[in-house]
């Protein structure tokens, strides 16, 4: 399976408490809920297809606990296209903590991580997702088991806030493979990690 | 009225520092300078420096270009003409005119004032790049007219950055997207 990441970030890169107000509240975020009045349209339809086309989730436990609980509960869940698949397929979460998940069809991931992701990799063809999950995604990003990364970029400054990529990464050359931008100014993007960059010895142009 | 306009190489972790080179600046000991320098073609930032009416420049940006173009290769004398004749307006504290950069000075008045008669005066839109420190303060003081972001795809790990953590929510509207050859990624945003 190729193990894909879908981040919604703002533009200044934060990705925490895109839903509602009370999602994350780490470190006093204050700015919950932000992406919520941008999600429309194309981007929304975007989504659905991303969801519809995962053969199995991967998660942090923070991003799994929040899903659980909402898109988990949710009635009637095969009439929803995100719902849909989140109920049907099978979840897997990387935690060493988590020892009883209750959302059906997960499996812990709870020793070497790198060996359980990588064996559910190795499995031929189909796509592993990660949504959300900022820890796990910059691990695995540190890790090079990452095979693409699409951003849905809104048009707005968070200003706080956790975001995706790391302060202190793994410097990482990556192929853009699509952007487009939606009527409502989010910017869809898609990329494949391709090793390190080059880096110049000249002076700026 | 003339606009401020801030054109940043921003890499995909909306890292702006050093895109030019390997010593363009190592503070915080940096070490990835010269990123953008592959995904240069296309990038629009000649044409922008033409029609622009002068640059807006905080003093560490200021003093990498002053210490690089007057002495600029063969191979960008074009843009070195634009950058070297055309009027830099520097904001710093330290720094004191006269500046040995030829066409430049100090901002006399505190930003907003100063940047206020700027934008009053005749004349093609003021540019800014580079110029983290500088950018963060114009935000602050909604100043800026137009952000012109050139995403290059590529993660650098960590470096300075143009928005402030200031906890401000800045809504913005998206103007224009573009996409060049080597896959970078021209975002044109306004303040909404």
């Amino acid at each position: 399976m190729k193990l894909t990441t879908i981040t919604h970030v703002s533009v200044d890169g934060v990705m925490q408490g895109l839903g509602g107000p009370d999602e994350d509240r780490t470190g006093g975020f204050e700015r919950g809920g932000w992406a919520a009045p941008l999600f429309v349209d194309e981007a929304a339809t975007f989504l659905n297809e991303v969801f519809q086309r995962a053969d199995a989730f991967l998660f942090g436990r923070r991003t799994y606990e929040i899903f659980a609980g909402y898109w988990g509960v949710m009635p009637d869940p095969e009439n929803n296209p995100i719902a849909g698949p989140l109920n049907a397929r099978p979840k897997y979460v990387a935690s060493t903590t988590l020892t009883d998940p209750q959302w059906a069809d997960t499996t812990v991931l709870s020793g070497d991580v790198a060996a359980g992701v990588s064996e559910l990799k190795a499995k031929p063809g189909g796509e592993l997702q990660v949504h959300g999950s900022g820890n796990l995604i910059r691990w695995l990003l540190d890790n090079q088991l990452v095979d693409e990364i699409t951003l849905l970029t809104y048009p707005v400054v968070i200003g706080q806030g956790t975001r995706l990529f790391p302060a202190t990464g793994p410097d990482t050359a990556l192929d853009l493979v699509e952007s487009r931008a939606t009527p409502s100014g989010v910017i869809i993007q898609v990329y494949r990690p391709t090793g390190r960059p080059q880096y110049a010895t000249a002076t700026p142009d | 009225m003339r606009k401020v306009i801030v054109n940043e190489f921003l890499a995909l972790d909306g890292t702006a520092q050093a895109p030019g080179g390997a010593d363009e600046d190592t503070s915080d000991g940096f070490q990835h300078g010269g990123w953008h320098m592959q995904y240069g073609a296309g990038s629009g930032v000649a044409k922008l420096i033409g029609e622009a009416g002068g640059f807006l420049l905080g003093r560490r940006t200021y003093e990498i270009f002053a210490g690089y173009w007057p002495n600029a290769p063969d191979d960008v004398q074009e843009v070195a003409d634009l950058m070297n004749t055309k009027p830099k307006h520097v904001a710093s504290r330290t720094l004191t005119d006269p500046l040995e950069w030829q066409n430049s000075s100090v901002l006399s008045a505190a930003l907003p004032e100063a940047v206020a008669a700027l934008k009053e005066e005749d004349g093609g839109d003021l540019l800014v790049i580079g110029s983290t420190v500088l950018v963060q303060s114009l935000i602050q003081h909604g100043l800026v007219d137009e952000f012109r972001l050139m995403i290059d795809p590529v993660l650098v790990g960590g470096g300075k950055r143009i928005f402030p953590d200031d906890g401000g929510l800045r809504p913005l509207r998206l103007v224009d997207h573009e996409v060049t050859g080597p896959g970078t990624i021209i975002a044109t945003y306004s303040p909404a």
